[in-house]
């Protein structure tokens, strides 16, 4: 049968009328949507799914708010977490994890980055070594959220240095709570402790934890990332303004409290644009030309952005080719940082020498003043954004590489 | 509002790129510009009569084609692309608004030869008191003689039609009014331009005859600057994708060390960053040429297309003349041609510093 969004509002809406409880408990409630379909509607019946075309799943998620009926667990990296075991696990690794992963039972980190591999994500030298029935791991991973409290973690690790260093790494899903496995908080200079370095000393791994096929771990993390995009661009509009009655709601706050504590800083990282033009009024420089000049510069980049990425959406949605306008975002939200952070140092002037509860606005202007260099680096540089854009939007040819042949024999840190 | 265009609005935008390629290459125009009267007057005929687009957004009844300003814009973004030289801003954008804003019997009355393009009209409405503004206007009107100095009036020397803004009577009035372009006691001189495209006079007038087509005011005057300005930033839009698409093509094929130029990473980003400001830019220019007829937001986004575009088709100049290199500064190359067009557009009906300010000023802080 085919979905239609009448169909669709129908029947959602029949299901939570029968089913929805604000008083249920939450991770009952959330078997529930598992079981049902309503959890997850655009996988297939058979996992936990209903087969439905991504373009009917907003008139579920307003069929949810609707009712303020809670989701599926979305805290930090589940929703990709889940979506790459989906498309690269096998049955027994999906019937293991995913459940698990979206009722919030348990909690998953991503392994990915290394101090010698950044920007080169393909570049990372953890080593993961078969010996008998098991994978050795041996190495480092760096800014990892959440791993003082994960349970699993997805990890790329190298498994071959004797081929090209894309083909020789694997991707493995890793028990976090094991001896081999240190976990240690990494200091902001923002004064935060978000991420977490991560030590592996012959950390086991058995063998059905594997993703995927050997040598096969960059192409599986390429999923994670797509993933990781897709989950940030839909990020928006997903708070609830206030909180309903119900008991349930008790529950997801505690889980989010914990889990989104890593993130309390994020929206300073942005620039905290919404602040601008009262920080300008209450400053009293509202007449100096020069605040002017910055603070209209930094409205209309911020408008601008919107629109642009609004015309990105209007082409998807009209089926027309994708334009350059779709993948400037990311650099966009960099620039309109760093104007933003312009304008509250001109507003604020010497308060800017300040930090902690007596300085402006009690810390958060500092807050802001010392976040937003890290959103030109996280999840990709600029400059990196900028080789992408010229490469694959504008078709600049790529530079020429001095990283070819077998890993063993190239440069690294 | 829309973000996408048409399948109409596609179609347009595809028929006049196709047009200018093929008929106003940038070679015929560095032929026409240093001509006289600096334009093809057969090319722009074949735009504005046979082509239809004489009056896009004129009502059908003046003989236009009672399309939206936004169709308009999608024209103009082309002719920037291609570098139009002609007097289709000056004729049938800029005179045929303030015709359409006179709004009376007699201002209607020329529309349907602007919009036929049987003549060619302008618009004097700059002095060196009065900028963007009327209160600074020293021209004056008395018994239907006009007195006074006109600056910075865009095919002036050429025009067919002059349309004047002056004060009248009573004080404290002003009106819009019509002169021919071989009216007694209207002088014209023309001015060397920066931008070789857009041919510029300074006009003076002794007792110049003119008819009083309808009354002017800082609204209505306001309305006529907003929309020259979003008519403006489209067109500036198509010249700053034009700057980057030459700077793309010079750099895939200019070799250096061993490689193109394109794939060096400064090349590169350089390209990347003129791509974030000429989207930016175009956003802004085509959703203000949605806000025409909003009164409370049309300032307002008239504003921000003009600044975003005014910074952005002077970057992706200058840019373009860097990456090109030594090649870029000279006169053969064609770069020069659309810097000249960037600067000088930069500046007319007022710079990014000016819009940010006024910005900011309708948004009421």
């Amino acid at each position: 049968m085919q979905w239609t969004e009448a169909r669709v509002r129908q029947e959602v809406r029949t299901w939570l009328g029968e089913n929805w409880d604000p008083n249920a408990r939450l991770i009952e409630w959330r078997n529930k949507l598992m079981d049902s379909g309503w959890g997850m509607p655009a996988w297939p019946t058979h996992w936990f799914g209903k087969d439905m075309p991504d373009g009917l799943i907003p008139t579920v998620q307003e069929e949810f708010a609707r009712v303020n009926a809670v989701g599926v667990a979305r805290t930090g990296i589940r929703l990709w977490a889940a979506e790459t075991l989906l498309a690269h696990g096998n049955d027994e690794q999906r019937e293991r994890f995913l459940r698990k992963i979206l009722t919030g039972e348990e909690i998953w980190c991503q392994l990915f980055s290394e101090p010698g591999s950044g920007s080169d994500l393909a570049g990372v030298t953890t080593r993961a070594e078969r010996k008998g029935q098991e994978w050795i791991v041996n190495g480092q991973k760096v800014w990892t959220t959440s791993a003082h409290h994960a349970d699993y973690g997805l990890l790329l690790a190298r498994t071959n240095w004797d081929v090209p260093k894309h083909q020789g790494m694997t991707y493995f899903v890793v028990d976090m709570k094991q001896e081999g496995v240190e976990v240690r908080p990494l200091k902001q200079m923002n004064g935060h402790a978000s991420f977490n370095q991560v030590f592996f000393t012959d950390a086991r791994i058995p063998l059905n934890n594997r993703i995927d096929e050997e040598g096969n771990g960059w192409r599986v993390a390429m999923t994670t990332l797509m993933h990781e995009r897709r989950a940030a661009n839909a990020l928006a509009g997903q708070s609830r303004s206030k909180t309903p009655e119900g008991t349930i709601y008790e529950e997801e706050r505690c889980e989010n409290t914990v889990l989104s504590e890593p993130y309390t800083w994020y929206p300073q990282r942005a620039g905290r644009v919404d602040l601008a033009i009262d920080r300008a009024a209450a400053t009293k420089t509202l007449d100096n030309p020069v605040v002017r000049q910055e603070l209209a510069q930094l409205l209309m980049m911020s408008q601008c952005s919107e629109w642009t990425a609004l015309r990105a959406r209007a082409a998807r949605e009209k089926g027309q080719p994708q334009g350059p306008e779709g993948s400037l975002g990311k650099l966009a939200n960099s620039y309109i940082a760093r104007q933003a952070l312009r304008v509250h140092t001109i507003t604020t002037g010497l308060g800017s020498m300040l930090e902690g509860e007596d300085a402006p606005m009690e810390g958060l202007i500092a807050e802001i003043l010392l976040s937003v260099p890290a959103i030109s680096i996280a999840g990709g540089t600029d400059e990196i954004q900028k080789n992408i854009i010229a490469e694959r939007v504008l078709g600049m040819e790529k530079e020429p590489r001095l990283d070819g042949g077998p890993f063993r024999e190239v440069r690294k840190n | 509002m829309e973000f996408a265009l048409t399948a109409e609005q596609t179609q347009l935008r595809d028929t006049v790129a196709q047009f200018l390629e093929s008929r106003c290459p940038i070679s015929h125009t560095r032929e026409v510009m240093t001509s006289t009267p600096g334009y093809d007057k057969e090319r722009w005929v074949n735009l504005g009569r046979d082509m239809g687009l004489g009056g896009i957004h004129a009502p059908t009844e003046c003989g236009g084609a009672g399309l939206s300003y936004s169709e308009t814009c999608i024209v103009l973004e082309q002719m920037g692309n291609a570098l139009y030289c002609g007097p289709y801003f000056s004729s049938n954008v800029l005179a045929v608004n303030a015709l359409l804003i006179g709004g009376t019997t007699e201002s209607r009355q020329f529309l349907a030869d602007l919009v036929s393009c049987n003549r060619t009209a302008t618009i004097a409405f700059i002095e060196e008191d009065a900028l963007w503004n009327l209160s600074g206007v020293q021209c004056s009107e008395r018994d239907g003689r006009i007195n006074g100095e006109k600056s910075y009036v865009f095919n002036g020397s050429s025009a067919d039609l002059i349309l004047v803004i002056a004060r009248c009577q009573p004080e404290g009035i002003f009106g819009l009014f019509a002169l021919d372009g071989g009216a007694k006691g209207l002088h014209k001189d023309s001015v060397k331009s920066l931008d070789l495209t857009r041919q510029l006079a300074r006009l003076t007038l002794k007792n110049a005859d003119a008819l009083r087509l309808a009354d002017w005011n800082e609204h209505k005057h306001r309305q006529f600057l907003d929309l020259a300005c979003i008519a403006l930033a489209n067109e500036m839009v198509g010249g700053a994708q034009r700057m980057l698409d030459s700077a793309l093509e010079y750099s895939s094929t200019r070799v250096q060390f061993g490689r193109t130029i394109g794939s060096l990473q400064a090349i590169k980003h350089k390209c990347a960053e003129m791509l974030l400001k000429i989207e930016f830019a175009r956003s802004a220019a085509l959703c203000a040429a949605q806000f025409v007829r909003d009164e409370s937001e049309r300032s307002k986004m008239a504003s921000m297309a003009k600044a975003m575009a005014s910074d952005a088709f002077m970057n992706a100049a200058s840019e373009c003349i860097q990456i090109h290199g030594g090649i870029g500064f000279t006169w053969e190359n064609d770069t020069h041609l659309w810097y000249r067009r960037a600067k000088s557009s930069e500046v007319y009906l007022g710079d990014s510093n000016y819009h940010r300010e006024n910005y900011l000023q309708s948004l009421g802080l």
